[in-house]
């Protein structure tokens, strides 16, 4: 069970070792994380999903601070730390640093995951990247955020696309 | 009711979570809390709630904020000393949440949560929500991946949300002049 965990957070994610992933994801697992409008399906759909956030934050670490097991099941608790230096969840890149906690339930069959369910702090991490609404203030103040943060997120967009137009075509 | 210092079972230690989550989160059972709560319990999930009492103002605070507040448990495991759960949060949002102000609409989110037992009670809680479903649920914030055309749409929904209020508290101000 620990190897699994292990497997998917220190050699899929901290070293994108990502033939690793038919070997510890069963063909038919769903991964249920907030990070995606749907269920991710299968290794395939899983491998699809962990480069696009390497590409949102290439430097991303997980490192697991506790790890529970009972039978089939286990659940894990860790800490991700990377910096936001690729397109990620629609946003341009900010190229701010991010730290965040997850909680990790994993169903296991066969020694595969064929059910995992993800949650994360986002609150922290939309905090971090500068997109949270700020707390307690009035009506006015919120949209006078809302209209500086789309205009930020503008001009980081704006950036970005002229950085890869400027980039020779591989 | 398990006494402190027996040897308890995994489906004990299940009892005292279900316990600590159906009297006291959903029935704000603040009584119960004192009985399945060590006195020195750290909660973790909560910016600005360390202890206790924090944590039961917090409470107060979200089951005021979302009505009908209630947290179902979907699936248990126990290792050791730990209790952890998969279960769904649900609450009709009808007061001010992270500074928003009500929106009457239903939330159901997932949350994970990991419990520390120490002598029978809860010593120790990290927790995590799907806050950004929430702030979608809502209608506040955009799905992930959203197109410039959903995020605009919310933006305008923001608007309407927000812009309308400075001027619903200038009426409520004058009505009460009168």
């Amino acid at each position: 069970m620990e190897r699994i965990a292990r497997g998917v957070f220190e050699r899929v994610w901290n070293t994108g070792e990502y033939d690793l992933i038919p070997k510890l994801f069963a063909p038919h697992a769903v991964f249920h994380t907030p990070a995606d409008r749907a269920p991710v399906h299968g290794p395939e759909g899983y491998r699809a999903f962990v480069e696009r956030v390497r590409r949102g934050i290439p430097d991303i670490q997980f490192e697991i601070q506790d790890f529970f097991t009972e039978g089939k099941k286990a659940a894990i608790r860790c800490t991700t730390k990377g910096t936001h230096t690729g397109p990620y969840l629609g946003l341009p890149p900010t190229d701010r640093p991010i730290s965040t906690t997850q909680n990790f339930i994993v169903w296991v069959e066969n020694g595969q995951i064929v059910e995992a369910w993800q949650e994360i702090n986002g609150q922290l991490l939309v905090e971090q990247l500068g997109v949270a609404p700020p707390q307690g203030v009035g009506p006015l103040q919120f949209l006078g955020w809302a209209f500086r943060t789309v205009f930020r997120i503008g001009l980081l967009q704006a950036r970005y696309q002229r950085q890869q137009r400027g980039r020779p075509q591989s | 009711m398990v006494s402190p210092g027996a040897t308890l079972s995994p489906e004990d230690k299940k009892e005292i979570v279900r316990r600590a989550t159906e009297e006291f989160i959903n029935r704000a059972d603040e009584a119960a809390a004192d009985e399945v709560f060590t006195s020195s319990y750290i909660e973790h999930a909560h910016p600005g709630v360390g202890n206790l009492a924090e944590f039961k103002v917090y409470m107060r605070g979200l089951r005021n904020s979302l009505g009908n507040f209630s947290i179902e448990i979907q699936a248990v495991l126990v290792d050791g000393d730990y209790v952890i759960h998969r279960a769904l949060l649900k609450g009709t949002h009808q007061d001010t949440l992270f500074g928003l102000p009500p929106t009457g609409r239903k939330v159901a989110v997932e949350v994970i949560d990991i419990f520390r037992l120490e002598g029978g009670k809860i010593a120790e809680h990290w927790g995590q929500a799907d806050t950004p479903g929430l702030l979608q649920q809502i209608g506040i914030a955009p799905p992930p991946h959203a197109s410039g055309k959903e995020v605009m749409k919310v933006m305008l929904g923001n608007f309407r949300l927000f812009g309308g209020l400075p001027f619903r508290k200038l009426a409520k101000k004058l009505r009460g002049r009168r």
